[in-house]
């Protein structure tokens, strides 16, 4: 029992559990306060994830400027207790919510679990843990166990996903792009004028530190807020701008709604 | 206990997803449904970082990214439609909102 | 100009419908001096172009001048032009058309001239000259059909144009009614037509009908094809059965009768069959049966025309009765002598109903012939004008409706049919049976034994028919013209001869009905002159359009004894006309009580004529009142079937409706659930491919 999976049953079954209260709490001011631990235990799975970065950003996009804002409607409005609802079923369609919902749950973990081979995933961690005995070295390095669907690990330890990321950038850095190629077929007959850093150079024209090797001499990990923004600002530089308008467009929209005069 | 895998994040993930759906389609408070769409949202993004994860792929990440702009720009714009029903009807029942017929 | 490309005939054309416009759109802020010069303006530029195509068309000797003014229709194999073409055979008609209509414009504007719609008077005639013009020079038969229709639709706006007295505008809906059965017919022949041939163009049809392989297999629908269209054709031009709204289309102006309803419109059923020759000479059975109700229309008429006395309702049953005449030369095969017949009729038949507008014009109104009398000591050039009129429709030697109805009656007698084709001698047993030798495919086609007896009973009806005209067209000149004024001191001492615009078409068409019919001389005079070209220039003129079916189709009975034929069938004629002449004069100038005494005697016979058979009344008890009961069991059906029918379909949806509204409740939310829920039904159907 690795702390990972101790703290994995943690956040998940806190998150479970909070989800519940969100929806259940007839006050949405609990509702609210029950969201934001949620959030946390999200940040928490991710964070079990890999994903350092978006954890960093749920807590404080979500747990901070989002929930902020329904704190301060929820306060805003200010409802009394008999303007709230009853959590009870009271109608037909009541009962249809829950039946959607629940025959929804059930048939989204039905089609989940039939992609994964339980036994296979079973034995090749059997195998690893005898290997580990018989090595005893406990940082045994352990290879990704493959699902039933193309390019997708059923269990990918932390070490086996930094170790396959690496082997990806550094195919980058080589000029060998099949992975990215796979994902989005480039047409070799346009030649796009592409910004400096699209080249791998800085605005300056000088070259910038290739992908594999950061400029601390360190290797670019899985997650972290480095990769990430690595993609932000080269393939998806063009929606990343386009989120800017969108927000600014939110913006003057809830403006121009929630005021009553203009 | 078992190690997670892929399948217990997706599982997760799946489960708030239904919870979130049962806020919205059982709750009238338009606040609260607000709340269960933002779980439902969390728990897409859950998905797609726990796919990341398993395809060693970073492009999940970005995609969490922008869910979550979208998610910011939509709750400061229904929150102010809230606002703007409560002001017309005194309270923040999706039922007094049921014109979309005929 | 190109023979192909000869843009006068769409002037021809287009002049006349400038001409209705301007009146009809403009006439009424117009001063009202302008719209008989707008109208007779128009008709004198297209008359002036006509005659330019038919120089034209005698200089350039080419058989016909044609004039694609617009590609119209075009779906798969089939074209469809607003195409013109001129002919020896249109440019006759063309030339009556716009000529005698240029006269009856003039006339017009005399006899109209304290009318207040006047404007919309000329501007209707000038459209119908345009419709006819469409109907004459179109080059397929769809163009035709335009004009035929626009000339129907004419013909109902004037025979209505004075719709305030009800009695007239029944009779234009009547015209328009009893025409629109006959044009049912007519576009079932049509496309029956074109079913076979796969084309509307004149020229290509005849040209089928003229080559062997391509008339054998028309043969097989030209029967009904040519009934068809012959029904179309006894609508427009006034044959038994569809002929009673032309007597009753005589409440128009009587211009109007002159130039639709004698002169032009109800010959275009002539003319169409003339034109469509070819088609009609492949059928013996067709032509026998338009020879038979032309010679029924022609008797039946007549006798009808004994016993009028509204001058223009004898004058109108008189054109039904030459009608008559046209189409037993149709059906004889005597296409010749059917289009002269045309020209000459309506020289006089024009002059005649003019004569009788003028008469009319002059009695302030008074239509009936007993309460006129002794008219040629007011009205002489109108009198003289008639009298040469009278004489020629009643077949008076040298003019006009001598030649022509001589041709004609000649033709009935002689003419017999028979199916063969070029190169091949048709043999033939005298009367009952005609065997055409074997033709190119082998089957020999005979023609029915009854046709030729058809012929024979169509000879003897149009010889009486003959005297009965010259009897009651002086019967009506008597009245009219001699003996003592009838009428009261009142009118009398208003009688005067008509303006100078209305006696000069009188003499001109009065001239015309003299000379009209010197380019068809019987042959038998002809020889006594060696056949000089003038003499049978008309029959020359026309050769080229009739040559097909005139060859090898017609045959004359008699081979080398025709010319005496002729002789004998122009003597018995002209001995019958003289008869009905003198008999008209002892019974009502010499001794008027003749008349009266047979009128008495045959008391019942009289009555059964004066109510025109009662053809009106069967007519109405067979069709109207039958329409009105097949109405009323539809209303019934209607009422019961059909409407509960549909009622039930509507509450079906209705019930449906109540139920599914419910769904529909305008809450958001459930609108969610119910997409979860088709979202989990898509979930099970995709888990239950994939297990």
């Amino acid at each position: 029992m690795s702390p990972e999976t101790i703290l994995f049953y943690v956040f998940a079954f806190g998150a479970l559990v909070t989800s519940g209260c969100v929806v259940f709490m007839r006050n949405p001011l609990m509702s609210a306060l029950a969201l934001i631990v949620d959030f946390f235990f999200f940040a928490g799975l991710y964070v079990l994830l890999s994903a350092h970065f978006m954890a960093v950003i749920q807590i404080l996009v979500y747990g901070g400027a989002i929930m902020v804002l329904f704190m301060f409607i929820i306060m805003l409005l200010n409802l009394k207790d008999h303007e709230l609802e009853q959590v009870k079923i009271t109608s037909v369609h009541q009962v249809l919510a829950v039946v959607a919902a629940a025959s929804f749950c059930g048939m989204v973990a039905f089609q989940i679990s039939g992609m994964f081979d339980h036994e296979a995933i079973q034995k090749a961690r059997a195998e690893h843990v005898q290997n580990m005995k018989d090595a005893n070295d406990p940082h045994l390095f352990r290879p990704a166990i493959q699902s039933k669907v193309g390019h997708l690990a059923a269990d990918f330890s932390e070490d086996a996903l930094q170790k396959s990321y690496h082997a990806q950038l550094s195919r980058i850095d080589a000029g060998d792009y099949t992975d990215l190629d796979a994902k989005f077929p480039r047409d070799q007959r346009v030649k796009p004028k592409l910004p400096p850093v699209f080249k791998g150079l800085d605005h300056r024209g000088s070259p910038l530190p290739k992908l594999g090797q950061s400029s601390k001499a360190t290797k670019i990990n899985f997650g972290t807020a480095e990769s990430v923004s690595v993609l932000l600002v080269n393939r998806f530089v063009i929606p990343f701008e386009l989120t800017a308008i969108l927000l600014l467009a939110a913006i003057v929209g809830a403006v121009i709604i929630a005021k009553k005069r203009l | 206990m078992l190690v997670p895998t892929l399948e217990h994040y997706l599982l997760i993930a799946a489960v708030i997803f239904s919870i979130g759906i049962f806020g919205v389609l059982f709750r009238r408070n338009a606040i609260t449904l607000f709340m269960s769409i933002e779980l439902m949202l969390n728990a897409v993004n859950l998905t797609f970082i726990a796919f990341s994860k398993y395809r060693a792929d970073l492009d999940g990440h970005v995609f969490s990214f922008f869910i979550m702009a979208v998610a910011a720009a939509e709750a400061a714009v229904g929150l102010a439609l809230i606002i703007h029903i409560f002001r017309h009807f005194r309270r923040v029942d999706v039922d007094d909102v049921s014109e979309l017929k005929f | 100009m190109n023979i192909n490309d000869f843009n006068t005939l769409g002037l021809i054309v287009l002049i006349p419908l400038i001409g209705g416009i301007i009146n009809g759109v403009f006439g009424s802020k117009l001063p009202k001096s302008w719209a008989p010069k707008i109208g007779s303006a128009a008709l004198a530029l297209s008359f002036f172009f006509a005659l330019q195509s038919v120089h034209a068309l005698y200089t350039s000797k080419a058989e016909r001048l044609t004039y694609v003014a617009y590609k119209w229709i075009y779906a798969g194999s089939m074209g469809i032009d607003i195409a013109f073409m001129i002919d020896h055979l249109s440019a006759i008609m063309v030339l009556i058309v716009t000529g005698v209509g240029f006269l009856i414009h003039l006339y017009s504007a005399g006899y109209m001239h304290d009318d207040p719609g006047e404007w919309k008077f000329f501007s209707y005639l000038n459209f119908f000259i345009f419709a006819m013009l469409l109907l004459i020079l179109g080059k397929n038969m769809i163009v035709t059909f335009i004009g035929w229709e626009g000339v129907g639709a004419c013909s109902y706006l004037l025979i209505g144009f004075w719709f305030t007295d009800d009695e007239k505008a029944k009779a234009g809906q009547k015209a328009f009614i009893v025409n629109r059965v006959g044009d049912f017919a007519f576009i079932l022949g049509l496309f029956l037509l074109f079913w076979e041939t796969g084309t509307f163009d004149y020229v290509e049809i005849a040209h089928m009908a003229s080559s062997t392989t391509s008339a054998l297999a028309l043969h097989g629908v030209a029967t009904a094809a040519v009934i068809l269209i012959f029904i179309g054709c006894t609508g427009k031009s006034a044959q038994i059965p569809l002929y009673t709204w032309l007597p009753d289309a005589m409440a128009g102006p009587t211009p109007v009768s002159a130039l639709i309803h004698a002169a032009t419109m109800v010959t275009s059923g002539v003319y169409l069959l003339a034109r469509l020759n070819g088609v009609v000479t492949l059928s013996p059975v067709a032509m026998g049966v338009i020879a038979l109700v032309g010679a029924c229309t022609a008797f039946f008429a007549a006798t009808i025309a004994l016993v009028q006395t509204d001058i223009k309702k004898v004058l109108a049953y008189s054109t039904v009765s030459q009608l008559g005449y046209m189409f037993i030369a149709i059906g004889v095969g005597s296409f010749t002598g059917a289009i002269f017949h045309l020209m000459t009729h309506a020289f006089f038949k024009a002059c005649l109903f003019l004569g009788s507008g003028s008469v009319i014009h002059s009695m302030g109104g008074e239509q009936e012939i007993t309460k006129m009398g002794g008219l040629r000591k007011f009205m002489p050039i109108t009198h003289i004008t008639f009298a040469i009129s009278c004489l020629a429709i009643s077949g008076f030697p040298l003019l006009a409706g001598f030649f022509s109805k001589d041709l004609i009656l000649w033709g009935a007698l002689s003419n017999t049919h028979v199916f063969a084709v070029e190169g091949v001698t048709p043999k033939m047993i005298f009367l009952t049976e005609m065997v055409a030798a074997p033709v190119q495919s082998g089957a020999a086609l005979t023609t029915q034994g009854w046709v030729p007896i058809a012929f024979i009973i169509a000879f003897a009806l149009g010889l009486i028919t003959a005297g009965l005209t010259a009897f009651y067209m002086f019967r009506l000149y008597f009245m009219t013209f001699w003996g003592e004024f009838r009428g009261d001191e009142e009118t009398k001492s208003h009688l005067h001869e008509s303006p100078i615009s209305m006696t000069l078409p009188l003499v001109v068409l009065a001239g015309l009905a003299l000379i009209g019919g010197w380019g068809g001389w019987p042959h038998f005079i002809s020889h006594w002159f060696h056949d000089p070209h003038w003499m049978l220039g008309f029959e020359h003129w026309l050769a080229p359009v009739f040559e097909t079916s005139d060859k090898f189709r017609i045959v004359n009975r008699f081979g080398s004894h025709a010319a005496t034929q002729e002789t004998i069938a122009t003597g018995v004629s002209v001995l019958v006309g003289l008869a009905g002449i003198s008999a008209a004069y002892f019974a009502y100038v010499v001794n008027p009580n003749i008349a009266r005494r047979v009128k008495q005697r045959f008391g019942t016979v009289h009555r059964t004529l004066m109510a025109k058979y009662k053809v009106d009344e069967f007519y109405d008890f067979l069709f109207v009142s039958g329409s009105i009961l097949v109405g009323k069991i539809a209303y019934v059906f209607d009422q019961f079937v059909v409407d509960n029918a549909v009622n039930f379909v509507g509450r079906v949806g209705e019930s449906i409706g109540r139920v599914l509204r419910n769904l529909q409740s305008g809450n958001v939310q459930r609108y969610a659930t119910y997409i979860i829920l088709a979202v989990v039904l898509c979930l099970i159907a995709i888990g239950s491919v994939n297990v």
